[in-house]
């Protein structure tokens, strides 16, 4: 086995491979930079070039520019507040706030070192699966997958923000965003809801227009309200990359955790990076002291950039999982590099952990290199992406409305998505006029579809002896924790500060 | 003032909410039990909120763990300025419903900058042109993405 | 100085069209568009982008041609701009859902085009569907099937797909005894069902299950009348039909699938043109590059001329009120 990880690596090095990992690399640079425009969808455009070539060379192509979309994609997300991709919108909530106080380069020091910690975990959560991957996956039926979106909606407690008023408007937010995930053919049935009569809404929303309009109009909004460039603030710290390379390197423990969550969510075919980067940034909103700490996020805090930043990366160990191990693939973006097995002439499933194991490792190989490039020619411009805060905002709003509208319209190809976006872009903007939380809003409309899905088929298979499913279990209990958190903290911390006082007088 | 616009927002979820919920009236159980389960505790949430936006109830630390919208201008700056963002926001959009999309971009982005950003005749058309040419190689030349023709286009065909 | 415009304007309406009809059509220089009605990745996308990079040299000019993707409601977004909005000059073709036609017989609403009046091209290849179990089972025949007991359990993604109304039918018409799950995102999310012990088989397209069955994981158990070398010899649902309805009812189901990926041109394409494309398709079929890269994509070529395809559409179109009635309860466009 080691064996043929090094081959891997000496696979990987080779000229040839080399340069096709640098040619995919190159493009998904760009892919992650711009909005809308996708990995997925550039994956299937990059598949007939890879007819002539040898898998290795293949895999290094394709991965290597779908594994930095992610990366470079956070680099948008923080300067402009438009999510580059569809799975680097949570960067925004902290990361554009830090760009707007001048700490943008700070902000995306932070963001390409944890994408890079990312990158790795995953790869080599990847390297050490391949021996167990098998029973990892099957372990996870119906029922769990359901529990899994129970446990992420949950999350929505500890997104919602401090004091009662703050809970209720979250679970508002959350419900509303549950009801969002209704539009479309329903699954069981195939009837159509809330389509309003359109053709456009058969397939549900689109979470590309979703998610441009609903965080980035805002944020133009504001910008033209300011008058001022993104960076309001004097420019003074607009480099301090390195503080944002220390930060991450001071909370790794975090880093390690957001991966984890990461990789796992990417192994679980269907809930994919939309879902991964959100509960990250629920998991670094829990790891906070006290209320008063988990007060930070939303308003510029490193640990909302360094959560989503290092799980949207290191979800892609995990998504190549299931789809290596069983030629099943987890993500649509999978789908289409399974399509790419079979042009190569490989077949996913048990041979590649055994005949093609060589192959499989180059795989994880070039997730490494890919990322290790990325981040370091990032780096190299970081101080020049970070100038971009301080252009002034009247130059660079009609460029940031035009990439929303481009971007958004990349979904469909349709003016649906453009009425979707300006929706979005309208309810985003008085939820935050009247102070109710986004998030758990995004994380309803992503998880609603999972869980309806499947708790219908563990009702119909298993009738209610699910229940009982040991996994199932854990994750109630788990859920069960989630919830609860908030309220224990604050509790606690109530009894703290009442001990003070007493003590004081 | 605020705590009516706040009510109102409210209402205008709390609506849709039970309009949400009334749809599903005549559907079947497997289309409506989803719709259903999530849509009444919505209703329910958004008319608490609602009352409590009437009465005034005190909004306590008011944190929600999101980013926040600058509130350092007076509020008629602030208002004006909004109202005037989303309109050519909005703007944007009809100019691609009425002239197509590779048209509205370079005229957005000559109207934005050298209507409302003051800018330079040269700058102003310089920019607008960079957009124009990225917007082209792109989205025309290399993603070959279909763009519907300009409403007024079509009109004038008839 | 208006009256000149309109002049000059309806002289270019009258020259656009002339242009078109020319005698025989050279594509030099041109650009041709194939919209497909599904995103990108998808099996008629990626047909798509494989007749898009063989085509142009069966084409008299060679022309350039692209894909452009306008999913939305099944592909009918993209029937009825093909239909009603694109120009009959042979620079756009259409690539569709097999199963438009059913939506049209059902009456889908938003339906804004005639099947039977496209220019059909045809179809570069059937789609066989097939019914699979896995394959530790002891139930090996049709016979089994009905003996089988408990129920056999199948996945399904939902009504309107073939997962779910080629197992319903079955059980209605040929008393399999299998109990029918809904519900799952996508075909490949019930094979990894499979392969853990929730739901014992499903049915599909056999080129979505082709790996799982060599692998072991899955064995086919019957199949539709489209068929394929690989599946020729398994039994066909219509010849087991209990009674002439529910032969009816299976044909109907299945015989989309014989134009399992439909190219058509817009209607009142000049025949020079259409019969240019229907020329072009039949060499293209032939030919042993793109058969080669067909393969390696996992498309059996197996190619059905428009006038064929035609007699199809019509066929389905032409069925029996009593028959179409029954139909619907099992199919769902949506």
């Amino acid at each position: 086995m080691l064996e043929a990880f090094v081959q891997g690596l000496a696979a990987v090095l080779q000229w040839n491979a080399f340069s096709f990992m640098l040619i995919g690399v190159a493009l998904g640079f760009w892919v992650g930079l711009l909005p809308g425009l996708g990995g997925s969808t550039t994956l299937a455009l990059l598949l007939p070039f890879i007819y002539a070539m040898q898998p290795v060379q293949a895999f290094a192509f394709l991965l290597g520019m779908h594994s930095v979309v992610a990366t470079t994609g956070d680099i948008t997300s923080i300067l402009f507040g438009i999510p580059g991709e569809g799975t680097t919108a949570a960067s925004i909530l902290d990361g554009h706030e830090m760009a707007k106080k001048g700490e943008a380069g700070r902000a995306l020091g932070a963001s390409l070192t944890a994408s890079l910690f990312g990158a790795l975990i995953g790869a080599f959560a990847l390297a050490l699966a391949i021996p167990l991957v098998r029973p990892i996956v099957l372990a996870f039926g119906s029922p769990e997958f359901f529990m899994v979106s129970i446990l992420g909606i949950a999350a929505i407690a500890s997104l919602s923000g401090r004091g009662p008023r703050a809970m209720l408007r979250g679970f508002l937010a959350g419900c509303l965003g549950l009801m969002f995930a209704a539009v479309g053919s329903d699954p069981q049935a195939a009837n159509l809801r809330y389509t309003l009569g359109t053709l456009y809404l058969w397939e549900g929303l689109g979470l590309v227009p979703v998610l441009v309009g609903f965080f980035a109009i805002p944020e133009i909004v504001d910008l033209a309200v300011r008058g001022s460039a993104i960076a309001g603030a004097p420019s003074g710290r607009l480099s301090g990359v390195l503080q944002g390379v220390k930060d991450t390197m001071h909370h790794w423990w975090l880093t390690i955790r957001c991966s984890l969550v990461g990789t796992y969510i990417g192994i679980l075919p269907g809930l994919g990076g939309a879902v991964a980067q959100w509960l990250a940034y629920a998991h670094a909103v829990q790891s906070a002291k006290d209320p008063v700490d988990r007060e930070r996020f939303g308003k510029g805090d490193v640990r909302g950039v360094i959560g989503p930043g290092a799980a949207n990366n290191s979800k892609e160990g995990g998504d190549l999982i299931p789809t290596v191990a069983f030629g099943i693939p987890g993500s649509s973006s999978m789908a289409i590099l399974l399509g790419g097995f079979f042009l190569v002439g490989l077949v996913p499933g048990p041979d590649m952990l055994t005949r093609h194991l060589a192959v499989t490792y180059s795989m994880v190989w070039t997730i490494i290199l890919a990322n290790i490039i990325t981040v370091g020619v990032s780096f190299l411009f970081l101080n020049r992406l970070a100038q971009l805060t301080v252009i002034r905002g009247t130059v660079l709003i009609p460029f940031l409305t035009l990439l929303i509208f481009t971007g958004s319209y990349t979904n469909n190809n349709a003016l649906g998505d453009l009425v979707v976006t300006l929706f979005f872009g309208l309810l985003g903007y008085f939820m935050l006029r009247f102070h109710w939380p986004r998030a758990p809003l995004v994380l309803g409309l992503v998880l609603g579809k999972v869980a309806e899905r499947y708790l219908w088929i563990s009702t119909a298979r298993y009738g209610l002896d699910w229940l009982g499913r040991p996994i199932v279990l854990v994750l109630i209990a788990l859920t069960v924790l989630v919830v609860a958190l908030p309220f224990i903290q604050e509790w606690r911390a109530r009894d703290r500060m009442r001990r003070e006082t007493a003590h004081a007088t | 003032m605020r705590r009516n616009a706040q009510a109102l927002f409210g209402l205008v979820i709390l609506l849709a909410g039970i309009a949400a919920v009334v749809a599903t009236r005549d559907w079947k159980i497997q289309t409506a039990m989803y719709p259903r389960v999530v849509g009444i505790p919505l209703v329910i949430l958004a008319a608490i909120e609602v009352v409590l936006s009437l009465r005034g109830a005190p909004e306590g630390e008011r944190q929600a763990v999101d980013t926040a919208l600058s509130e350092t201008l007076p509020p008629d700056v602030t208002a004006r300025r909004t109202r005037v963002a989303f309109t050519w926001i909005v703007g944007f959009f009809l100019a691609i419903v009425l002239i197509g999309f590779p048209a509205a971009v370079p005229l957005f982005m000559l109207a934005y900058l050298r209507g409302q950003g003051r800018e330079s005749w040269a700058l102003s058309l310089v920019l607008a042109g960079v957009a124009w040419l990225a917007f082209e190689l792109i989205f025309d030349r290399v993603l070959h993405l279909p763009f519907a023709e300009g409403l007024l286009l079509q009109i004038l065909r008839r | 100085m208006r009256a000149v415009a309109v002049l000059l304007l309806l002289a270019l309406i009258a020259v656009l069209p002339a242009q078109a009809q020319q005698g025989a059509p050279s594509f030099a220089g041109r650009t041709v568009t194939i919209v497909v009605g599904y995103p990108t990745g998808g099996g008629y996308d990626r047909m798509a982008r494989l007749v898009a990079r063989h085509l142009p040299r069966f084409i008299p000019g060679n022309p350039t041609i692209i894909v452009q993707n306008m999913p939305g409601g099944n592909s009918i977004v993209a029937a009825n701009h093909v239909y009603n909005t694109a120009r009959p000059d042979g620079l756009t073709i259409g690539a569709f859902n097999r199963n438009l036609v059913l939506g049209q017989m059902v009456n889908v609403e938003g339906i804004r085009f005639d099947m039977t009046r496209f220019a059909w091209i045809g179809s570069p290849s059937a789609e066989a569907t097939i019914f699979a179990i896995r394959s530790d089972l002891p139930y090996r025949t049709v016979a089994d099937m009905q003996r089988a007991d408990p129920p056999v359990i199948i996945g399904a993604t939902g009504p309107g797909a073939s997962t779910y109304d080629f197992p319903l039918l079955l059980k209605a018409l040929l008393k399999f005894n299998v109990r029918i799950i809904p519900g799952y995102p996508s075909g490949t999310d019930i094979l990894l069902a499979v392969e853990r012990k929730e739901v014992d088989g499903r049915s599909g397209s056999y080129s979505s299950m082709k790996a799982a069955i060599d692998r072991g994981l899955i064995r086919p158990i019957i199949r539709t009348r489209a068929s394929v070398p690989d599946i020729a010899r398994l039994p066909v649902d219509e010849e087991l039909a209990p009674n002439a309805r529910a032969k009816a009812l299976f044909a109907l189901r299945s015989v989309p699938e014989i134009i399992g990926r439909p190219y058509v041109l817009p209607p009142a394409t000049p025949p020079a043109i259409h019969q240019m494309y229907i020329n072009a398709f039949g060499q293209m079929t032939k030919d042993r590059e793109f058969l080669a890269e067909a393969e390696r994509s996992a498309f059996d070529i197996d190619y059905t001329p428009g006038d064929a395809a035609l007699k199809i559409v019509r066929e389905v179109l032409g069925a029996p009120r009593d028959v179409v009635r029954v139909f619907t309860q099992f199919f769902n466009f949506e």
